[in-house]
Protein backbone atom coordinates (compact mmCIF):
# COMPACT_ATOMS: atom_id res chain seq x y z
CA UNK A 1 0.00 0.00 0.00
CA UNK A 2 2.80 2.34 1.00
CA UNK A 3 4.55 1.39 -2.20
CA UNK A 4 1.44 2.10 -4.27
CA UNK A 5 0.94 5.57 -2.83
CA UNK A 6 4.63 6.25 -3.32
CA UNK A 7 4.42 5.23 -7.00
CA UNK A 8 1.35 7.41 -7.46
CA UNK A 9 3.22 10.30 -5.89
CA UNK A 10 6.20 9.62 -8.10
CA UNK A 11 4.02 9.56 -11.22
CA UNK A 12 2.41 12.84 -10.12
CA UNK A 13 5.80 14.48 -9.57
CA UNK A 14 7.04 13.31 -12.97
CA UNK A 15 3.78 14.45 -14.57
CA UNK A 16 3.88 17.89 -12.99
CA UNK A 17 7.49 18.42 -13.99
CA UNK A 18 6.67 17.56 -17.58
CA UNK A 19 5.37 20.49 -19.59
CA UNK A 20 3.42 19.54 -22.70
CA UNK A 21 4.85 21.10 -25.86
CA UNK A 22 1.90 23.24 -26.91
CA UNK A 23 -1.84 23.55 -27.03
CA UNK A 24 -4.45 24.21 -24.38
CA UNK A 25 -4.52 23.17 -20.76
CA UNK A 26 -7.68 23.05 -18.67
CA UNK A 27 -8.42 26.64 -17.62
CA UNK A 28 -7.12 28.21 -20.85
CA UNK A 29 -9.22 30.40 -23.13
CA UNK A 30 -10.20 28.61 -26.32
CA UNK A 31 -10.29 30.24 -29.72
CA UNK A 32 -13.55 30.34 -31.61
CA UNK A 33 -13.31 28.87 -35.07
CA UNK A 34 -14.82 29.41 -38.45
CA UNK A 35 -14.88 26.21 -40.46
CA UNK A 36 -16.95 24.61 -43.19
CA UNK A 37 -19.44 22.00 -42.03
CA UNK A 38 -20.80 19.06 -44.00
CA UNK A 39 -23.90 21.13 -44.95
CA UNK A 40 -21.55 23.44 -46.87
CA UNK A 41 -22.07 26.37 -44.46
CA UNK A 42 -19.42 28.02 -42.34
CA UNK A 43 -19.80 27.38 -38.63
CA UNK A 44 -18.41 29.23 -35.63
CA UNK A 45 -19.00 28.69 -31.92
CA UNK A 46 -20.09 32.30 -31.37
CA UNK A 47 -23.10 31.90 -33.65
CA UNK A 48 -24.76 29.55 -31.14
CA UNK A 49 -25.96 32.17 -28.67
CA UNK A 50 -27.95 29.70 -26.56
CA UNK A 51 -25.11 27.33 -25.79
CA UNK A 52 -23.56 27.36 -22.33
CA UNK A 53 -20.58 25.55 -23.73
CA UNK A 54 -19.49 23.00 -26.29
CA UNK A 55 -18.19 19.46 -26.53
CA UNK A 56 -15.57 19.92 -29.25
CA UNK A 57 -14.39 16.56 -30.58
CA UNK A 58 -11.47 16.24 -32.98
CA UNK A 59 -12.41 13.08 -34.85
CA UNK A 60 -12.41 11.66 -38.35
CA UNK A 61 -13.85 9.07 -40.74
CA UNK A 62 -11.08 6.54 -41.08
CA UNK A 63 -9.71 5.93 -37.57
CA UNK A 64 -11.16 2.76 -36.00
CA UNK A 65 -11.18 4.49 -32.60
CA UNK A 66 -13.27 7.33 -33.99
CA UNK A 67 -15.61 4.88 -35.67
CA UNK A 68 -15.92 2.91 -32.41
CA UNK A 69 -17.04 6.12 -30.70
CA UNK A 70 -19.49 7.40 -33.35
CA UNK A 71 -22.61 6.12 -31.60
CA UNK A 72 -21.40 7.42 -28.25
CA UNK A 73 -20.70 10.83 -29.81
CA UNK A 74 -24.26 10.87 -31.17
CA UNK A 75 -25.56 9.95 -27.70
CA UNK A 76 -23.51 12.75 -26.11
CA UNK A 77 -25.01 15.28 -28.52
CA UNK A 78 -28.53 14.00 -27.90
CA UNK A 79 -28.14 14.15 -24.13
CA UNK A 80 -26.24 17.41 -23.74
CA UNK A 81 -27.57 19.61 -26.55
CA UNK A 82 -30.73 20.19 -24.54
CA UNK A 83 -28.61 20.99 -21.46
CA UNK A 84 -26.71 23.65 -23.42
CA UNK A 85 -23.61 21.68 -24.39
CA UNK A 86 -23.88 20.54 -28.02
CA UNK A 87 -21.27 18.41 -29.77
CA UNK A 88 -19.11 20.02 -32.46
CA UNK A 89 -17.04 17.48 -34.43
CA UNK A 90 -13.90 18.66 -36.22
CA UNK A 91 -11.92 16.57 -38.69
CA UNK A 92 -8.29 17.78 -38.74
CA UNK A 93 -6.73 15.13 -41.00
CA UNK A 94 -4.98 15.99 -44.24
CA UNK A 95 -7.15 14.46 -46.94
CA UNK A 96 -4.14 14.02 -49.20
CA UNK A 97 -2.69 11.57 -46.68
CA UNK A 98 -6.02 9.93 -45.84
CA UNK A 99 -8.47 10.20 -48.76
CA UNK A 100 -11.17 8.66 -46.50
CA UNK A 101 -11.12 11.95 -44.61
CA UNK A 102 -11.86 14.17 -47.63
CA UNK A 103 -14.70 16.68 -47.34
CA UNK A 104 -16.89 14.60 -49.69
CA UNK A 105 -16.34 11.51 -47.57
CA UNK A 106 -17.18 13.51 -44.43
CA UNK A 107 -20.48 14.54 -46.04
CA UNK A 108 -21.13 10.90 -46.89
CA UNK A 109 -20.34 9.61 -43.39
CA UNK A 110 -22.46 12.31 -41.73
CA UNK A 111 -25.42 11.23 -43.91
CA UNK A 112 -24.89 7.51 -43.28
CA UNK A 113 -24.78 7.96 -39.52
CA UNK A 114 -27.33 10.81 -39.38
CA UNK A 115 -24.99 13.14 -37.51
CA UNK A 116 -27.08 15.56 -35.45
CA UNK A 117 -24.11 17.91 -34.93
CA UNK A 118 -21.89 20.04 -37.18
CA UNK A 119 -19.01 18.07 -38.68
CA UNK A 120 -16.35 20.59 -39.64
CA UNK A 121 -13.24 20.27 -41.76
CA UNK A 122 -10.13 21.88 -40.29
CA UNK A 123 -8.52 21.95 -43.71
CA UNK A 124 -5.53 24.09 -42.69
CA UNK A 125 -5.14 22.19 -39.37
CA UNK A 126 -4.82 25.59 -37.70
CA UNK A 127 -7.33 24.81 -34.94
CA UNK A 128 -6.03 21.33 -34.18
CA UNK A 129 -2.60 22.92 -33.64
CA UNK A 130 -4.02 25.83 -31.67
CA UNK A 131 -5.99 23.49 -29.37
CA UNK A 132 -3.11 21.01 -29.16
CA UNK A 133 -5.12 18.05 -30.41
CA UNK A 134 -2.91 15.03 -31.11
CA UNK A 135 -5.23 12.16 -31.76
CA UNK A 136 -8.68 11.20 -32.92
CA UNK A 137 -10.93 11.23 -31.05
CA UNK A 138 -9.66 13.99 -28.76
CA UNK A 139 -12.21 15.93 -26.73
CA UNK A 140 -12.21 19.54 -25.49
CA UNK A 141 -15.14 20.51 -23.25
CA UNK A 142 -15.57 24.29 -23.31
CA UNK A 143 -17.69 26.48 -21.04
CA UNK A 144 -18.89 29.92 -21.97
CA UNK A 145 -17.89 32.68 -19.57
CA UNK A 146 -19.26 35.98 -20.89
CA UNK A 147 -17.61 36.35 -24.27
CA UNK A 148 -14.88 33.85 -23.51
CA UNK A 149 -14.77 30.10 -23.92
CA UNK A 150 -12.85 28.35 -21.17
CA UNK A 151 -11.37 24.85 -21.56
CA UNK A 152 -12.76 22.66 -18.77
CA UNK A 153 -11.80 19.17 -19.86
CA UNK A 154 -9.29 17.64 -22.29
CA UNK A 155 -8.97 13.97 -23.13
CA UNK A 156 -10.79 10.76 -23.83
CA UNK A 157 -14.54 10.20 -24.05
CA UNK A 158 -14.54 7.29 -21.59
CA UNK A 159 -12.30 4.49 -20.41
CA UNK A 160 -13.15 1.69 -22.82
CA UNK A 161 -12.93 2.25 -26.55
CA UNK A 162 -13.71 -1.24 -27.78
CA UNK A 163 -16.49 -2.30 -25.41
CA UNK A 164 -19.01 0.43 -24.59
CA UNK A 165 -20.78 -1.94 -22.21
CA UNK A 166 -17.63 -2.28 -20.10
CA UNK A 167 -17.12 1.45 -19.61
CA UNK A 168 -16.71 2.39 -15.94
CA UNK A 169 -15.59 6.04 -16.26
CA UNK A 170 -17.52 8.42 -18.50
CA UNK A 171 -15.04 11.30 -18.48
CA UNK A 172 -16.87 13.66 -20.83
CA UNK A 173 -20.29 12.99 -19.32
CA UNK A 174 -18.93 13.46 -15.80
CA UNK A 175 -17.25 16.73 -16.78
CA UNK A 176 -20.35 18.17 -18.47
CA UNK A 177 -22.62 16.97 -15.65
CA UNK A 178 -20.41 18.81 -13.17
CA UNK A 179 -20.49 21.97 -15.31
CA UNK A 180 -24.28 21.77 -15.61
CA UNK A 181 -24.50 21.47 -11.82
CA UNK A 182 -22.24 24.50 -11.41
CA UNK A 183 -19.38 22.44 -9.99
CA UNK A 184 -15.69 22.29 -10.82
CA UNK A 185 -14.68 19.48 -13.15
CA UNK A 186 -13.08 16.87 -10.91
CA UNK A 187 -11.12 15.09 -13.67
CA UNK A 188 -10.10 17.85 -16.11
CA UNK A 189 -7.49 15.85 -18.03
CA UNK A 190 -7.11 12.28 -19.27
CA UNK A 191 -4.96 10.56 -21.84
CA UNK A 192 -6.21 8.23 -24.50
CA UNK A 193 -4.74 6.17 -27.24
CA UNK A 194 -6.05 6.93 -30.67
CA UNK A 195 -4.92 7.50 -34.23
CA UNK A 196 -2.41 10.28 -34.68
CA UNK A 197 -3.71 13.32 -36.49
CA UNK A 198 -2.40 13.11 -40.03
CA UNK A 199 -0.46 16.36 -40.32
CA UNK A 200 0.30 17.90 -43.68
CA UNK A 201 3.77 17.21 -44.89
CA UNK A 202 5.64 20.51 -44.96
CA UNK B 1 13.08 -57.50 -41.67
CA UNK B 2 15.74 -55.37 -40.08
CA UNK B 3 15.69 -53.06 -43.10
CA UNK B 4 11.94 -52.81 -42.81
CA UNK B 5 12.14 -51.80 -39.17
CA UNK B 6 14.83 -49.34 -40.04
CA UNK B 7 12.67 -47.82 -42.77
CA UNK B 8 9.76 -47.70 -40.43
CA UNK B 9 11.75 -45.91 -37.78
CA UNK B 10 13.06 -43.53 -40.44
CA UNK B 11 9.48 -42.78 -41.37
CA UNK B 12 8.73 -42.20 -37.74
CA UNK B 13 11.72 -39.96 -37.35
CA UNK B 14 10.62 -37.90 -40.32
CA UNK B 15 7.10 -37.71 -38.96
CA UNK B 16 8.37 -36.61 -35.55
CA UNK B 17 10.68 -34.08 -37.17
CA UNK B 18 7.81 -32.72 -39.25
CA UNK B 19 5.61 -32.49 -36.18
CA UNK B 20 8.35 -30.71 -34.29
CA UNK B 21 8.85 -28.26 -37.12
CA UNK B 22 5.14 -27.61 -37.29
CA UNK B 23 4.90 -26.99 -33.57
CA UNK B 24 7.87 -24.62 -33.67
CA UNK B 25 6.21 -22.66 -36.47
CA UNK B 26 2.97 -22.58 -34.50
CA UNK B 27 4.81 -21.42 -31.39
CA UNK B 28 6.20 -18.50 -33.35
CA UNK B 29 2.71 -17.42 -34.27
CA UNK B 30 1.28 -17.71 -30.81
CA UNK B 31 0.22 -14.38 -29.31
CA UNK B 32 -0.15 -14.18 -25.57
CA UNK B 33 -2.73 -11.84 -24.12
CA UNK B 34 -1.36 -9.86 -21.19
CA UNK B 35 -2.79 -7.56 -18.54
CA UNK B 36 -1.35 -4.62 -16.65
CA UNK B 37 0.49 -6.90 -14.21
CA UNK B 38 2.56 -8.55 -16.94
CA UNK B 39 3.28 -5.19 -18.57
CA UNK B 40 4.52 -3.97 -15.21
CA UNK B 41 6.72 -7.05 -14.90
CA UNK B 42 8.35 -6.16 -18.19
CA UNK B 43 8.85 -2.55 -17.21
CA UNK B 44 10.48 -3.40 -13.91
CA UNK B 45 12.92 -6.13 -14.99
CA UNK B 46 16.21 -5.22 -13.45
CA UNK B 47 18.76 -7.00 -15.60
CA UNK B 48 21.30 -6.29 -18.28
CA UNK B 49 18.92 -6.89 -21.18
CA UNK B 50 18.00 -4.03 -23.48
CA UNK B 51 14.24 -4.16 -23.98
CA UNK B 52 12.48 -2.67 -26.95
CA UNK B 53 8.73 -2.38 -26.41
CA UNK B 54 6.79 -1.27 -29.43
CA UNK B 55 3.12 -0.34 -29.03
CA UNK B 56 1.20 -0.89 -32.23
CA UNK B 57 -2.10 -2.10 -33.73
CA UNK B 58 -3.10 -3.74 -37.00
CA UNK B 59 -5.37 -0.77 -37.79
CA UNK B 60 -2.57 1.76 -37.34
CA UNK B 61 -0.95 2.38 -40.73
CA UNK B 62 2.30 3.99 -39.56
CA UNK B 63 2.69 1.12 -37.05
CA UNK B 64 2.33 -1.51 -39.76
CA UNK B 65 4.73 0.41 -41.96
CA UNK B 66 7.51 0.32 -39.37
CA UNK B 67 7.12 -3.35 -38.36
CA UNK B 68 9.76 -4.57 -40.85
CA UNK B 69 12.29 -2.34 -39.03
CA UNK B 70 11.71 -4.39 -35.87
CA UNK B 71 12.19 -7.56 -37.89
CA UNK B 72 15.53 -6.28 -39.18
CA UNK B 73 16.51 -5.21 -35.67
CA UNK B 74 15.61 -8.68 -34.41
CA UNK B 75 17.85 -10.31 -37.00
CA UNK B 76 20.75 -7.94 -36.38
CA UNK B 77 20.66 -8.35 -32.59
CA UNK B 78 20.11 -12.11 -32.33
CA UNK B 79 23.35 -12.63 -30.45
CA UNK B 80 23.06 -9.59 -28.20
CA UNK B 81 21.19 -9.23 -24.90
CA UNK B 82 18.25 -7.63 -26.64
CA UNK B 83 14.59 -8.45 -26.26
CA UNK B 84 12.11 -7.02 -28.74
CA UNK B 85 8.42 -7.20 -27.83
CA UNK B 86 5.64 -5.94 -30.07
CA UNK B 87 2.68 -5.06 -27.89
CA UNK B 88 -0.55 -4.96 -29.87
CA UNK B 89 -3.33 -2.69 -28.67
CA UNK B 90 -5.88 -4.35 -30.93
CA UNK B 91 -9.24 -5.36 -29.56
CA UNK B 92 -8.81 -8.73 -27.83
CA UNK B 93 -11.97 -9.87 -29.63
CA UNK B 94 -10.11 -9.54 -32.91
CA UNK B 95 -7.12 -11.62 -31.81
CA UNK B 96 -7.97 -14.75 -33.79
CA UNK B 97 -9.73 -13.07 -36.68
CA UNK B 98 -7.31 -10.23 -37.32
CA UNK B 99 -4.10 -10.13 -35.27
CA UNK B 100 -3.01 -13.79 -35.60
CA UNK B 101 -3.52 -13.96 -39.41
CA UNK B 102 -1.76 -10.60 -39.75
CA UNK B 103 1.31 -11.81 -37.85
CA UNK B 104 1.34 -15.07 -39.82
CA UNK B 105 1.04 -13.35 -43.14
CA UNK B 106 3.74 -10.79 -42.38
CA UNK B 107 5.99 -13.47 -40.81
CA UNK B 108 6.83 -11.22 -37.90
CA UNK B 109 9.83 -12.60 -35.99
CA UNK B 110 9.89 -10.78 -32.61
CA UNK B 111 7.56 -11.78 -29.80
CA UNK B 112 4.04 -10.37 -30.11
CA UNK B 113 1.77 -9.79 -27.11
CA UNK B 114 -1.69 -8.28 -26.97
CA UNK B 115 -2.28 -5.92 -24.07
CA UNK B 116 -5.88 -6.31 -22.99
CA UNK B 117 -6.22 -3.18 -20.86
CA UNK B 118 -8.84 -0.87 -22.32
CA UNK B 119 -8.42 1.80 -19.64
CA UNK B 120 -5.35 3.56 -21.01
CA UNK B 121 -5.18 6.04 -18.18
CA UNK B 122 -4.34 3.16 -15.88
CA UNK B 123 -1.09 2.26 -17.59
CA UNK B 124 0.05 4.81 -20.15
CA UNK B 125 2.01 6.88 -17.59
CA UNK B 126 3.68 3.75 -16.27
CA UNK B 127 5.26 3.25 -19.68
CA UNK B 128 6.24 6.89 -20.11
CA UNK B 129 4.76 10.00 -18.45
CA UNK B 130 5.40 12.15 -21.52
CA UNK B 131 3.49 9.78 -23.80
CA UNK B 132 0.49 11.63 -25.18
CA UNK B 133 -1.23 8.45 -26.29
CA UNK B 134 -0.50 8.23 -29.98
CA UNK B 135 0.79 5.03 -31.56
CA UNK B 136 3.22 3.87 -32.76
CA UNK B 137 5.26 4.40 -29.63
CA UNK B 138 8.53 2.67 -28.76
CA UNK B 139 10.35 2.42 -25.46
CA UNK B 140 13.97 1.26 -25.34
CA UNK B 141 15.42 0.66 -21.90
CA UNK B 142 17.99 -1.23 -19.91
CA UNK B 143 17.51 -0.84 -16.17
CA UNK B 144 21.02 -1.93 -15.32
CA UNK B 145 22.95 0.46 -17.54
CA UNK B 146 20.22 3.14 -17.15
CA UNK B 147 19.73 3.57 -20.89
CA UNK B 148 16.28 4.91 -21.74
CA UNK B 149 14.76 6.32 -24.90
CA UNK B 150 11.10 6.89 -25.71
CA UNK B 151 9.95 7.49 -29.29
CA UNK B 152 6.36 8.65 -29.85
CA UNK B 153 5.56 8.33 -33.52
CA UNK B 154 7.22 6.53 -36.38
CA UNK B 155 10.74 5.23 -36.20
CA UNK B 156 13.00 3.23 -38.54
CA UNK B 157 15.73 0.62 -38.45
CA UNK B 158 18.52 3.21 -38.44
CA UNK B 159 17.16 5.06 -35.41
CA UNK B 160 16.34 1.86 -33.51
CA UNK B 161 19.72 0.39 -34.28
CA UNK B 162 21.50 3.54 -33.12
CA UNK B 163 19.73 3.53 -29.74
CA UNK B 164 20.17 -0.19 -29.19
CA UNK B 165 23.87 0.10 -29.92
CA UNK B 166 24.23 3.02 -27.51
CA UNK B 167 22.62 0.86 -24.85
CA UNK B 168 24.84 -2.15 -25.62
CA UNK B 169 27.90 0.10 -25.57
CA UNK B 170 26.88 1.48 -22.18
CA UNK B 171 26.60 -2.10 -20.92
CA UNK B 172 30.02 -3.13 -22.18
CA UNK B 173 31.64 -0.01 -20.71
CA UNK B 174 30.33 -0.94 -17.27
CA UNK B 175 32.09 -4.27 -17.38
Amino acid sequence: MKYTSFSILLVLIVLSSFSPPSGYQPGDKAKDFKLRSVDGKMYSLSQDKEAKGFIVIFTCNHCPFSVAYEDRILALDKKYKTLGYPVIAVNPNDERIVPDDSFDNMVKRAKEKNFTFPYLQDATQYYAREYGAQRTPHVYVLQRDGKELIVKYIGAIDNNTYNPEEVTERYVENAVNELVEGKQVSVPFTKAIGCTIKWKKS
Amino acid sequence: MATFIHLKSMKWRITILLMLAASITLCGQNINVIKLQQLNDFLSRHNDTTYILNFWATWCKPCVKELPSFDSLYESTLKAKVNIVLISLDNVRELERKVVPFIQQKRIMPEVLLLNEADYNKWIDLVEPSWGGAIPATLIYNHQNKFRKFIEGETDFKELSRHVHSSLKQSSERK
